[in-house]
C-alpha cells in the first residue's frame, strides 16, 4: 500500500520537555490509523506538528512524496490535512451552510451567493446521508450533528487526510453510530484517517492499524488483528490490565444508608433503589439514561417532582446542594473543569470552598488561613496530590491531580455518601488506578460511594452492586455474581 | 531565569503602580507646584468619592456583574439627604440613615431581578439609573437645594488634625472592603462565583444570595460616596452624580480589576482612582482644556481594557503550551 504521510525521526522540544522524541511513523493511503497513549504521551504534539501549529525541532515530514521540515497551519490545510477537534469550532448563530463555507463564501459580485451555498450544502448532506437542513443555525443541532457539520467543512476543502481528536468523547451512543458510518464512508472514498481515542473498544471496531505512544515515543505500530486490548494497555502504561482494578474485600453489609421511593423529576421517572452503607453502588447505562440527573436530585441540584428520599430511614427534603452537604451527601460532578473547580484559583481555595464557614471564627467570620492551609496539607498527603504548594493554581495541574482535588474538596465536607460522576473521565490509565485505590481506601474507612460511569470495565471492576438505568427508568439491579457486560448492555438498552 | 520571573511578575501585578509613580514624576517635572503636600492632599480629597464608590463596584465586578446605577444613586442620595435636612429639618444622622436604607432596598431589588430573573446586569442597572435620575430631577423640579447644616458639611470639608475627613472616610471604606474580601470567609464566595458560577453552586454556595449581596454592597458604597460628595459641594443638585459610574468603572479597570469577573483587589481600586485624580489635577495645572481631558479619559479606559485582554490571552497561551 502507498504511503501518504511519513514522519522520520521527528522530535519536538519545549524548554525542559521533550514532547516528541525521535518519532518515526508512516500512514498508508486509505487506512484508518488509530493513535493511543496516556495523556501527555505526545499525541497532541504530533497532531499539532502535522497541522502546522508546531514546527519540529528535528526530523523530516514526507507528505505525498514531498519533504517538509514543517508545515504552517494554512499550508497544512491547502495540502489537504483536516482536523476534527474534540472541541468544535462552530459559529453557533450562523447556519449550517454558512459555517461550512465560512472560509470560502461563494460570491456573486460583491454579494453572497446564498443559493449556490445552500445547494452545495444540501448536496453534501445528501451525500453524507444526513437529515440536516442547510439553513438552520448550528447551535440548534445536537453535538453529534455539529461534529458532522465540522466534518463536512473538512470535506468541502478536499481533505485527503483527516485527523479525529477524541471525536466520541462528547457523543451519545447513537451519535457515535452516525460518526462511524461517516468514517466508513470516508474510508471507501480513499481518505486516510488518523483516529485518536481513549476508548479502546472503538479502535478495535474501526481501525486498520494502531500506534501506541508513550513518553513522546512511538512504542509500537500493530495491525489491529494481531493485537488485543490487554496488550495495548500494557504497551501504553508498561503494565498489565488486571493490575488496573485493585482488589477490595467483598461488601456484605445489608444496612441501608439512603433509599429512594418512586423518585421522579429532572428527567428521571419513578426510581426506587437503596444504597447500602459501605458499598460502591455502580450506576450504569447509556449516556442520556438519566444517571447524572438522578444524582442531581440526591444532591439538591435539581428539583424533585414526586417521590421520597430516605436517609437512614428518615424522609429528607433536599432542595439545595448546601442542604445535601449538611445531610452528609457530597458529589464529585461529571465535568471537573466546568463544575468541579474554580480553575483560576489556588488549590487551597478550591479545597476549602465548601467548608469555608467551618474554617472561620465565630462572630466576625474571619477566615483562619492556617487552618485552611492545614486542610490542604492533610488532603495533599491523604490523596497523594502532586503539587509543590497549595498556592498552585488548579488549572496548572494534570487531569488526575485535578480530580483528586475535587475529591478532596467533597471529602472535606465530611460526607457519609459521596456521589462520584465519571470518576476517571479524560485521565490516563496510571492516574485512573490512583483514583481507584483512593476509592477503595475510602470504602475501607466506611464511606459509601455511588459511582456513575460510562466505562463498562470500570463499572464491573469497581462496583459491589450495579443499578442500570435506561431512558430515565431503572431497568435492573445486579449483584456481583451477575455482572457481565452483555447483561448490563441488554438492561441499558431495554425499556 | 528565576530572578527575571520575579521581576516580570512584579511588573505584571504592580505595573499600574509604576505607571502612577511615573505620571506623578512627569507632572512634578513639568510643574514643581504639583509636588507639594497640600496638592497631594487635594488629589487625595478628589480621589475619595470615586474610590469609595469604586470599592462597591469592585464587589459587583468580581462576581462578573456591573452596576451602572451608582452615579445617580449618588445624586439621589444627595437629594434625599438635602430634603430631609433642609426641607424637613431632620437631624443629619437621621437623614444619612434614611438615605442608606432607601438605597440598600433599591440594591436588594436590583440584585433580585438579576439573580432570580436572570436579566443582564447591564440592562437592569441601566434601567435603575434612569429611574433614579428621573427621581432626582422630579423631587425639586430640577432645582438645587443648598443651605445644608454645617455639622453635615464637616463630612466633606472637615479636618482631623491636618487630614481631611474624606480621606479618612476613604481609608475606612477601603479597609471595610479589604476586610470583607480578604479576611472574612464570605469574600471567597465572590471570587468563586465570578470565576466559575456552576462550581460555586455545586460547592453549596447560595449564588443568588451572594449576587444580591454585591448589589446591596455597591449601593451602600454609592450612598457613602454620595454623602461625602454632598458634604464637599454643600449643594444637592440632581445632576452631580451624572457620569460618575463611568469614572468609577474606569478607576477599577485601570487598577487591574477584570471586567470578566473573578479577579480584583481593593488596592487596585485605590491605585486606579488615584491615577484618575492625578491626571485630572495635573492636566488642570497644565491648563489642558476640559474637553481634551474627557477624550483622554476615554482613551485611557480603552487602553486599560486592551491591556487586561492581552494579559488574559497571554495567560491562556501559557496554559496551553504547558
Amino acid at each position: 500500500m502507498q504511503t501518504i504521510l511519513e514522519l522520520e525521526h521527528v522530535s519536538k522540544m519545549f524548554p525542559g520537555v521533550i514532547a516528541l522524541d525521535d518519532a518515526s511513523i508512516e500512514f498508508r493511503k486509505g487506512e484508518i490509523h488509530a493513535l493511543v497513549g496516556e495523556n501527555g504521551a505526545g499525541k497532541s504534539t504530533m497532531i499539532k506538528t502535522l497541522t502546522g501549529y508546531h514546527k519540529p525541532t528535528k526530523g523530516v515530514i514526507r507528505y505525498e512524496g514531498k519533504e517538509y521540515s514543517g508545515f504552517t497551519p494554512s499550508g497544512a490545510k491547502a495540502a489537504g490535512i483536516g482536523v476534527i477537534y474534540q472541541e468544535l469550532n462552530m459559529v453557533s448563530h450562523l447556519t449550517v451552510a454558512e459555517n461550512i463555507f465560512l472560509s470560502d463564501l461563494p460570491k456573486k459580485g460583491a454579494l453572497l451567493d446564498k443559493q449556490t451555498m445552500e445547494k452545495r450544502t444540501q448536496q453534501l448532506m445528501n451525500e453524507m446521508g444526513l437529515p440536516i437542513s442547510p439553513n438552520i443555525p448550528v447551535g440548534e443541532l445536537s453535538i453529534g450533528y455539529q461534529q458532522m457539520v465540522e466534518l463536512a467543512k473538512a470535506l468541502v476543502t478536499d481533505s485527503k487526510l483527516i485527523i479525529f481528536d477524541e471525536p466520541t468523547a462528547p457523543l451519545s451512543n447513537r451519535e457515535v453510530d452516525i460518526l462511524f458510518k461517516q468514517i466508513a464512508r470516508l474510508k471507501e472514498k480513499g481518505i486516510t484517517l488518523i483516529y485518536i481515542s481513549h476508548r479502546l473498544d472503538e479502535i478495535f471496531q474501526i481501525a486498520d492499524r494502531v500506534s501506541v505512544m508513550r513518553d513522546g515515543k512511538i512504542i509500537a505500530t500493530l495491525n489491529i488483528e494481531d493485537t488485543d486490548k490487554e496488550e495495548l494497555i500494557q504497551l501504553m502504561v508498561g503494565r498489565a490490565m488486571n493490575e488496573v482494578y485493585p482488589q477490595r474485600p467483598r461488601h456484605t453489609g445489608k444496612e441501608v444508608l439512603l433509599e429512594t421511593k418512586g423518585l421522579t423529576g429532572n428527567g428521571v421517572k419513578n426510581i426506587s433503589l437503596d444504597i447500602r452503607k459501605g458499598e460502591v453502588l455502580g450506576l450504569g447505562g447509556l449516556v442520556g439514561a438519566g444517571r447524572t440527573e438522578f444524582a442531581q436530585l440526591l444532591f439538591g441540584a435539581a428539583k424533585v417532582e414526586s417521590g421520597e428520599i430516605l436517609l437512614k430511614g428518615k424522609t429528607v427534603s433536599i432542595n439545595s446542594p448546601s442542604r445535601a452537604m449538611k445531610l452528609g451527601i457530597a458529589m464529585v460532578p461529571e465535568d471537573r473543569k466546568r463544575q468541579g473547580l474554580v480553575l483560576d484559583e489556588p488549590v487551597k481555595d478550591n479545597i476549602a470552598l465548601p467548608v469555608l464557614k467551618t474554617l472561620s471564627s465565630k462572630g466576625l467570620r474571619i477566615l483562619n488561613r492556617k487552618r485552611e492551609l492545614a486542610l490542604t496539607e492533610y488532603y495533599r498527603g491523604k490523596m497523594r496530590i502532586k503539587i509543590y504548594s497549595g498556592l498552585q493554581l488548579a488549572k496548572e495541574l494534570s487531569g488526575g491531580n485535578q480530580q483528586k482535588i475535587v475529591l478532596s474538596k467533597e471529602l472535606a465536607t465530611k460526607p457519609q455518601l459521596i456521589i462520584i460522576d465519571e470518576p476517571t473521565r479524560g485521565i490516563d490509565v496510571g492516574a485512573k488506578q490512583e483514583i481507584y485505590k483512593l476509592m477503595n481506601e475510602l470504602v475501607s474507612e466506611g464511606m459509601t460511594i455511588l459511582m456513575i460511569t460510562s466505562e463498562m470495565e470500570e463499572l464491573i471492576g469497581m462496583s459491589d452492586r450495579i443499578v442500570i438505568f435506561c431512558e430515565g427508568h431503572k431497568t435492573g439491579v445486579l449483584s456481583r455474581e451477575e455482572f457481565s457486560s452483555e447483561r448490563i448492555l441488554t438492561l441499558a438498552s431495554q425499556y | 531565569m528565576k530572578k527575571q520571573n520575579i521581576v516580570g511578575k512584579l511588573l505584571k501585578d504592580y505595573g499600574i503602580v509604576l505607571v502612577l509613580i511615573l505620571t506623578v514624576i512627569c507632572f512634578g517635572i513639568a510643574k514643581p507646584k504639583f509636588l507639594t503636600v497640600s496638592n497631594f492632599l487635594t488629589i487625595l480629597k478628589q480621589t475619595a468619592v470615586v474610590c469609595i464608590c469604586g470599592v462597591g463596584m469592585l464587589f459587583v465586578l468580581i462576581t462578573g456583574g456591573i452596576n451602572l446605577a451608582v452615579g445617580f444613586m449618588m445624586s439621589a442620595t444627595g437629594m434625599i439627604c438635602a430634603i430631609c435636612m433642609v426641607w424637613w429639618g431632620w437631624n443629619p444622622a437621621l437623614a444619612i440613615l434614611g438615605a442608606f436604607l432607601i438605597m440598600m432596598v433599591i440594591g436588594v431589588i436590583i440584585g433580585m431581578v438579576i439573580a432570580y430573573l436572570h436579566v443582564a446586569p447591564f440592562i437592569v442597572t441601566m434601567a435603575f439609573m434612569n429611574v433614579l435620575k428621573g427621581f432626582s430631577f422630579l423631587v425639586t423640579g430640577g432645582r438645587n437645594i443648598s443651605g445644608l447644616p454645617e455639622s453635615f458639611c464637616w463630612i466633606g470639608l472637615g479636618e482631623v488634625w491636618f487630614i481631611p475627613v474624606p480621606i479618612i472616610l476613604m481609608a475606612l471604606a477601603l479597609f471595610i472592603g479589604y476586610f470583607i474580601l480578604k479576611r472574612m470567609y464570605a469574600g471567597r464566595y465572590f471570587y468563586a462565583i465570578g470565576s466559575n458560577e456552576e462550581a460555586a453552586r455545586l460547592s453549596g454556595i447560595n449564588v443568588p444570595m451572594v449576587k444580591i449581596a454585591t448589589y446591596v454592597i455597591s449601593s451602600f458604597y454609592a450612598t457613602f460616596a454620595g454623602i461625602v460628595m454632598l458634604g464637599r459641594i454643600k449643594t444637592a443638585s440632581p445632576n452631580t452624580g451624572n457620569g460618575y459610574e463611568f469614572d468609577v468603572i474606569t478607576a477599577c479597570v485601570l487598577g487591574g480589576v477584570s471586567m470578566t469577573g473573578g479577579e480584583g483587589k481593593v488596592y487596585q481600586v485605590l491605585i486606579g482612582s488615584l491615577l484618575i485624580a492625578v491626571l485630572n489635577n495635573g492636566l488642570i495645572m497644565m491648563q489642558v482644556s476640559e474637553y481634551i481631558q474627557i477624550i483622554l479619559k476615554g482613551i485611557i479606559l480603552l487602553l486599560a481594557v486592551i491591556y487586561d485582554m492581552v494579559q488574559k490571552n497571554q495567560k491562556k497561551k501559557v496554559a496551553i503550551s504547558v
